[in-house]
């Protein structure tokens, strides 16, 4: 089912080690850490996916009383991740008053509330930007109050396409701090979701002092997955950590009958299930049997294994041939529609990739890309 | 500056971890960095609980007696360089806990191999911050600059 390779979302067998040294106790923990270190070369191997568990690993050893030569080092990784995390804690602080200033309602995503709310811990899951999510309809206006405010948007060019069909966008400023600004959680069936879905039940939540909101454990897991099991040149295995520390966090009972209404809803059946049956296979996740038999009974579709097929194969890379472009635009496309019957969604396809390229008839593009592939044949 | 007798964090301009007997402070408006290891770390983790610093000497003093101006000197040096570092401040209200016995054991263990507290200092955050910290650190992962790297290695 999973072959592992480069940039799959499942890990590799270094980067399982290593996770399984960051999760486990005891001999299961000692004998993963005795491996991992077998395999891997400190001083050369630590890629940035492995460098990002590396906090978490010394959290875990640290807890256990491990002493090892690497733990000095580990405790200096730490240490940066702990300042680091700091340093965005209280900027997200900031960007939150700003936001509640100007009445904008808004619920912070996936790494910080994360760390504070399920890993109690500010060091351990290091982060490079702040998510914060804004209601569907204040969406055009934060980003112009953004912009307004000296943020530059990451491809302009692209916003309007992504109010209508995308989920988020991605701002700098002056100081490089980078916002990604979200107005629908997942970009999985945009037209099914309602502006209550995920606001629902989200649970109050305080950073540097700020009142916040963000999503309940449920949602929190549900989101880390079916965000975390795409493909991406950098591995995205934190999803493992995320899920089962939100799994085997004693007080946050996870709602089971939501996430199956949710996987039935936005089309996710395939991920969840792959990601959950890794979980128990790997890492004794207490997941109830009879709702991942609910879900394994969810019906998929031909269109949801395409687009679970393509997210595995090449998830977020950017394509590179003619047939790759052309085979992403359409995954992309019939991932966030929620147009049923062949010719509802293809004409749906139509409209989307003529607004996509601002306006150029199908046929233009066409015309354009086969010119493309002749130029490079030349 | 007078230092106050009870004394809390400055919260939430100072932000603090104690890991491994060690604690690490963030002064988020100015950037700074700081860090406390040995008696200092467990001075600090007092202040943080209870405020009382003087009630810190005191414990220490009890369990070694023959070191008593020394402590008392260098605790209170200690804490008025915190205070006029604005890591902690004068707390104004709140009421005395009683201090934990465990608490009141580790400050006596600190005390009877007692050894003067001291505030390492870091200024430049973003020096800190962009250093690598598989390679350019030393023995205890504290982040080490290329230029002192290079001098070791001419030296050897």
């Amino acid at each position: 089912m999973n072959n592992h390779s480069t940039g799959n979302p499942f890990p590799s067998k270094k980067h399982e080690l290593l996770l399984k040294a960051a999760l486990f106790q005891g001999d299961k923990m000692f004998k993963a850490f005795h491996e991992w270190k077998r395999l891997v070369n400190f001083e050369e191997d630590i890629e940035p996916v492995s460098f990002r568990l590396l906090p978490l690993l010394y959290h875990n050893l640290s807890r256990q009383s491990v002493e090892d030569e690497l733990m000095p080092r580990l405790k200096g990784i730490y240490r940066k991740s702990w300042s680091k995390n700091q340093l965005l804690f209280y900027k997200t602080g900031k960007m939150l008053v700003f936001f509640h200033e100007n009445r904008i309602k808004t619920l912070v995503m996936k790494g910080i509330p994360l760390s504070i709310l399920i890993y109690k811990n500010y060091a351990v899951r290091p982060m490079a930007d702040m998510d914060i999510l804004v209601p569907f309809s204040q969406a055009r206006s934060t980003v112009e109050l953004l912009r307004n405010s000296g943020w530059t948007l990451h491809n302009p060019h692209y916003l309007e396409f992504n109010l209508k069909y995308g989920r988020s966008a991605t701002l700098i400023d002056k100081e490089d701090i980078e916002l990604d600004l979200h107005w629908h959680p997942i970009f999985e069936a945009h037209g099914d979701i309602s502006e209550s879905d995920f606001w629902d039940q989200a649970v109050p939540f305080e950073i540097v002092g700020v009142k916040t909101l963000s999503f309940c454990p449920t949602d929190m897991l549900f989101h880390s997955i079916v965000h975390g099991l795409r493909y991406n040149p950098e591995p995205p295995i934190r999803w493992i950590s995320d899920a089962l520390y939100l799994l085997k966090c004693e007080e946050n009972i996870i709602d089971w009958d939501r996430i199956v209404f949710f996987t039935q809803k936005f089309r996710v059946s395939l991920y969840m299930k792959d990601a959950l049956n890794y979980l128990i296979r790997e890492f004794d996740a207490p997941v109830p049997a009879e709702k991942l038999s609910e879900m394994e009974r969810i019906r998929v579709t031909s269109v949801d294994k395409l687009i679970f097929k393509h997210s595995q194969k090449y998830g977020d890379r950017q394509p590179e041939t003619f047939i790759e472009k052309g085979y992403s635009v359409y995954a992309a496309y019939m991932r966030q529609t929620n147009k049923n019957g062949f010719f509802a969604r293809h004409l749906g396809f139509f409209r989307y990739v003529r607004f996509r390229n601002q306006g150029k008839s199908f046929l233009k593009i066409i015309a354009y890309q086969f010119s493309l592939l002749f130029k490079k044949k030349a | 500056m007078k230092l106050s007798e009870k004394l809390r964090v400055n919260t939430p301009n100072v932000v603090h971890e104690t890991i491994d007997g060690e604690a690490i402070l963030l002064d988020l408006n100015t950037g700074n960095y700081f860090s406390l290891d040995g008696s200092g770390a467990v001075i600090w983790d007092f202040i943080d609980k209870y405020g009382l610093w003087s009630k810190a000497i005191e414990i220490m003093k009890s369990a070694n007696t023959e070191s008593e101006n020394l402590i008392s000197d260098s605790v209170t040096a200690f804490v008025q360089e915190l205070f006029d570092e604005r890591l902690v401040v004068a707390m104004l209200d709140g009421v005395d806990d009683a201090i934990a016995p465990e608490i009141e054991e580790q400050l006596k263990t600190t005390a009877c191999n007692f050894t003067p507290p001291k505030v390492n200092k870091y200024s430049d955050m973003q020096d800190l911050l962009l250093l690598d910290p598989i390679h350019e650190v030393d023995e205890k992962g504290w982040p080490e600059s290329s230029e002192i790297r290079e001098e070791m290695k001419t030296e050897e």
